[in-house]
């Protein structure tokens, strides 16, 4: 699908993958410039995430950034490196705006703008898009 | 054009943060598009469409498909065709969801 999209200069195509694996096995790293993988600290989370990362590698997915999700601490940030084996490019704090946004239904941009959280992902739009 | 795909185990926050990403994205001045690739499609929540009007979003899925209706079109007229405004600058389209079962 994204292989037949215009090239229109300077638009950004964002993909929600289905959860697991499947999609990025199933997929055409050719359609893909920057992979990013969310990881929470723990093991089942940070199995997928090396899944994913190994996979991306082989398929030739170049940019390959790792967003460590719900870090509480010190100890958190440790299990994700300990556990995936790398030290995450961007770290989410455990913010309880997103889960209040999440109960009302809205976005964590428009329910609380200047939350931790939403200003870590602004840190990692400009990772991405070298603002 | 820069394409990023978001992945992980589901429940990691991955579409909260594509979402937010793609928000804040928007909001520096570029034209996003997402796509929502999941079975059960949330992204919308996390693009600010709230809840009914983004559990209202029709699939493109079926008309994706080889026997699907709009085999003529080109991707980008059934991307204008399915997706939503969900900002100046921001669109959603959902690829996964099936609208209606059938056998197969």
């Amino acid at each position: 699908m994204l292989a037949s999209l215009e090239d229109k200069p300077g638009r950004v195509v964002i993909v929600d993958l289905g959860g697991g694996v499947m999609t990025v096995a199933r997929g055409d790293e050719s359609q893909i410039d920057v992979l990013v993988v969310v990881v929470e600290p723990y093991p089942r989370s940070a199995e997928v995430a090396r899944r994913l990362l190994a996979m991306a590698a082989e398929k030739g997915i170049d940019r390959r950034i790792v967003v460590a999700n719900r870090i509480a601490g010190r100890e958190d940030l440790d299990a994700v490196e300990r556990f995936l084996g790398v030290a995450p490019d961007v770290v989410i704090p455990d913010d309880s705006a997103v889960a209040a946004a999440d109960r009302a239904g809205a976005s964590p941009v428009d329910h609380d703008p200047g939350s931790p959280a939403v200003g870590v992902v602004r840190e990692l739009a400009s990772l991405l898009l070298d603002y | 054009m820069t394409k990023i795909a978001v992945a992980g185990k589901g429940g990691s926050g991955k579409t909260t943060v594509a979402g937010v990403l793609a928000r804040l994205v928007a909001e520096e001045g570029r034209d996003v598009l997402t796509v929502d690739a999941d079975e059960n499609p949330n992204l919308g929540i996390s693009l600010g469409l709230g809840v009914e009007a983004t559990y209202g979003l029709i699939s493109a899925r079926e008309e994706m498909l080889p026997d699907g209706p709009a085999m003529a079109m080109s991707m980008e007229e059934v991307v204008e065709r399915f997706a939503t405004q969900a900002g100046e600058r921001l669109k959603v389209v959902q690829v996964r969801k099936f609208d209606h079962f059938r056998p197969g």
